[in-house]
């Protein structure tokens, strides 16, 4: 369930809803209970100041024959009253009260001082008391304690159909709720299972790109995604061309040697020359295939590092030249692209830097925004002014590179290329070739 | 000096072995890192030449633990694709120098020998000691000028004692760095090889080039001038 969004927002739901609207249901449920209650002190305090009123004392207790209240003259009418001695002793009790038990409320309010009074709840009953002080017309003060019990059947009733209604009410809520958030959430996932349609059809060949507006949150995915696979579709076209020239340009010096005769003297260093041929050709156009494809965004590449796994693998490889690397590079200048891309580009440029420079080579870069520019300088003999173009306009055919010239700045100059960026050869104050590289 | 050639295609992993086997080295051959990583725990070896695209264990892997197993002997690997990528990973997990292929056989042997030069502290390919000069990558000898005539064995051997200048090699050392795995370990060979050595290059018994130690072996004596 957890593998989908649909199916993690449902189980929060289901699991968040009942809890909500159960303590809601809870909570208005003791609070009506609690209302029954003092409802119920108030009448049976009302009650008991009624029985007071209507009650005499001379030598003994007198109630009127017929009370105010006819429910405590009728056997079972859930309305019952008493009067009583502190000690327990029932002075008088309502024809109601046929069949109760008096003795053990009685017995509850004992202790209780003049003017006080009790009530409390049991199964059955409520039971409401108050102690009074009656002064006779003699002058002496009696202690009686009046009693009213009423049932508890009439509000348990109300009570449970208050519940029942309740019920009725959050269940009906929270089923619309619940349908509300489906609507909802049917509706905010929308977006994603277009996406995967759309998806679908680009894997089934029915579409080629990503298209239409979308929103904010899934914009970074299809932006990224249609990026991707724009760099495939190009990567694809490259693979392509890449083969084609390979086949076309091997044909030359394969048609060379099959044409020449084998039992010529010649025939042995025309094998090897055109062998070397072809091998400048394959290695060119592998590293062209290798190098370059505009995946901004995908990436970011701290260059530094990238300079610097390259400075220690050329001190290893030229012991014997002492050459000092200086590296200007701030800790955060990243490439935007393919670490792979970055190191064959610098590789080419720092392994020509150590290879024609004197003692010292300096690598330097900058970022403006997207555009970063890398400057490898050295203290060579430098590039002659009209090699400079010679070698930058190859690179479009691998058969016109010529055997014996270093291919390195043709690849890097492709691979700049591919990052709509550029590679310029110029020169150094250091006395040698500057070439500044520019990606982006 | 002992070679171990780790190449996984049989075609030219016998062409390098067939031609440093010409040039005077003992070589042995594995096709794959495991073969590979046994035989480089197993024989003291002078130089590795090693393939980067192996089955099995790659080349990357094996150096890492050849290196993690303190086997110190220079590694020179051979890359098939030849980006700088394979390089500086080849080259952080231990080996010391490429070669991209296709290459030719003479560029690999003069890498190796530069190899050598560096383990060996060395900086020229030929080296004078005194009235000695050695040139290690024609395997020449002069002696006050003039050449000395040596067998391949007899180079072999004082070639690795200048390797190892100023300390004991001892002969079971120099044995197994300069002879196949057959070769009759008791026999007294080496002190043979040792003595014509002595005579051809010391004729007048006043250089003494090699000094003999009682008991541990033999140690090349003198300095190279500077």
């Amino acid at each position: 369930m957890s593998r989908s969004l649909w199916g993690r927002l449902l189980a929060a739901n289901l699991i968040l809803l009942p809890v909500f609207l159960g303590a809601t249901g809870l909570y208005l449920e003791r609070g009506f209970k609690q209302s029954l209650d003092s409802a119920a002190v108030e009448r049976l305090q009302l009650h008991v100041l009624t029985l007071l009123a209507e009650a005499e004392y001379e030598q003994s207790l007198t109630m009127p024959a017929q009370l105010l209240e006819d429910r405590f003259s009728q056997a079972n009418s859930g309305l019952a009253g008493a009067v009583t001695t502190p000690a327990g002793d029932i002075l008088w009790a309502s024809d109601s009260s046929v069949g109760l038990d008096l003795a053990g409320p009685a017995a509850r309010a004992g202790d209780l001082g003049a003017g006080e009074h009790h009530f409390h709840r049991t199964a059955d009953f409520y039971h409401y008391a108050l102690a009074v002080l009656w002064r006779t017309g003699a002058g002496t003060d009696v202690p009686l304690v009046f009693h009213v019990l009423e049932t508890t059947g009439p509000t348990a009733a109300q009570l449970a159909s208050y519940r029942r209604s309740l019920l009725l009410w959050l269940g009906g809520a929270a089923l619309g709720l619940m349908i509300c958030q489906l609507l909802v959430l049917s509706w905010g996932l929308r977006p994603l299972a277009r996406l995967a349609r759309d998806i679908a059809a680009i894997e089934a060949g029915h579409k080629s790109q990503l298209d239409g507006t979308w929103p904010r949150e899934v914009e970074p995915i299809t932006r990224n995604l249609a990026r991707l696979l724009a760099v495939e579709r190009e990567r694809r076209e490259r693979t392509r061309n890449t083969l084609a020239d390979l086949a076309h340009s091997l044909k030359s010096p394969l048609s060379v040697m099959r044409s020449a005769d084998s039992r010529s003297p010649d025939y042995p260093s025309l094998v090897a020359e055109q062998s070397g041929r072809m091998q400048q050709i394959v290695s060119y156009q592998l590293q062209r295939a290798s190098g370059g494809s505009p995946h901004n965004l995908l990436y970011k590449v701290p260059v530094r590092p990238v300079v610097e796994r390259l400075r220690d693998t050329l001190r290893r490889v030229y012991p014997d030249r002492s050459v000092t690397f200086e590296v200007g590079i701030a800790p955060d200048t990243c490439f935007r692209g393919d670490e792979r891309d970055l190191m064959e580009c610098l590789g080419n440029l720092m392994d020509n830097a150590c290879k024609y420079g004197a003692s010292r080579v300096r690598i330097n870069a900058s970022q403006a925004g997207d555009q970063l520019v890398v400057d490898v300088e050295d203290d060579g003999p430098g590039i002659p002014q009209h090699l400079r173009d010679v070698i930058l306009a190859r690179g479009v055919r691998a058969d016109s590179v010529s055997p014996g010239q270093g291919i390195g700045l043709a690849v890097a100059a492709d691979i700049a290329v591919s990052y709509n960026g550029s590679l310029v050869i110029g020169d150094s104050e250091l006395g040698g070739a500057r070439i500044s590289v520019r990606f982006g | 000096m002992r070679l171990l050639v780790v190449e996984d295609d049989p075609h030219l992993r016998l062409q390098v072995a067939r031609h440093f086997t010409g040039a005077g080295w003992v070589v042995e051959e594995a096709a794959d890192g495991e073969e590979a990583r046994f035989l480089g725990e197993e024989h003291p070896y002078d130089l590795a030449i090693v393939d980067l695209g192996l089955p099995g264990i790659s080349g990357i892997d094996l150096i890492r633990e050849w290196r993690a197993d303190r086997r110190e002997f220079p590694v020179l690997i051979l890359t098939a694709r030849g980006d700088w990528r394979d390089k500086v990973q080849g080259l952080e997990a231990g080996a010391d120098d490429y070669v991209t292929k296709p290459f030719y056989l003479e560029e690999i042997e003069a890498r190796a020998h530069a190899l050598l030069r560096r383990s060996g502290g060395r900086v020229q390919s030929a080296v004078r000691y005194g009235a000695l000069r050695l040139d290690f990558s024609a395997r020449e000898v002069e002696l006050d000028g003039r050449s000395v005539d040596l067998t391949a064995y007899e180079y072999n051997t004082l070639e690795y004692l200048v390797h190892r200048r100023g300390e004991v090699v001892s002969k079971t050392e120099l044995t197994a760095h300069l002879y196949d795995q057959d070769f009759d370990r008791d026999s007294n060979v080496i002190e043979v090889f040792v003595g014509r050595l002595r005579r051809k290059l010391d004729p007048d018994g006043e250089l003494r080039p090699i000094a003999t130690v009682r008991g541990a072996g033999y140690r090349f004596t003198l300095e190279p001038d500077s």
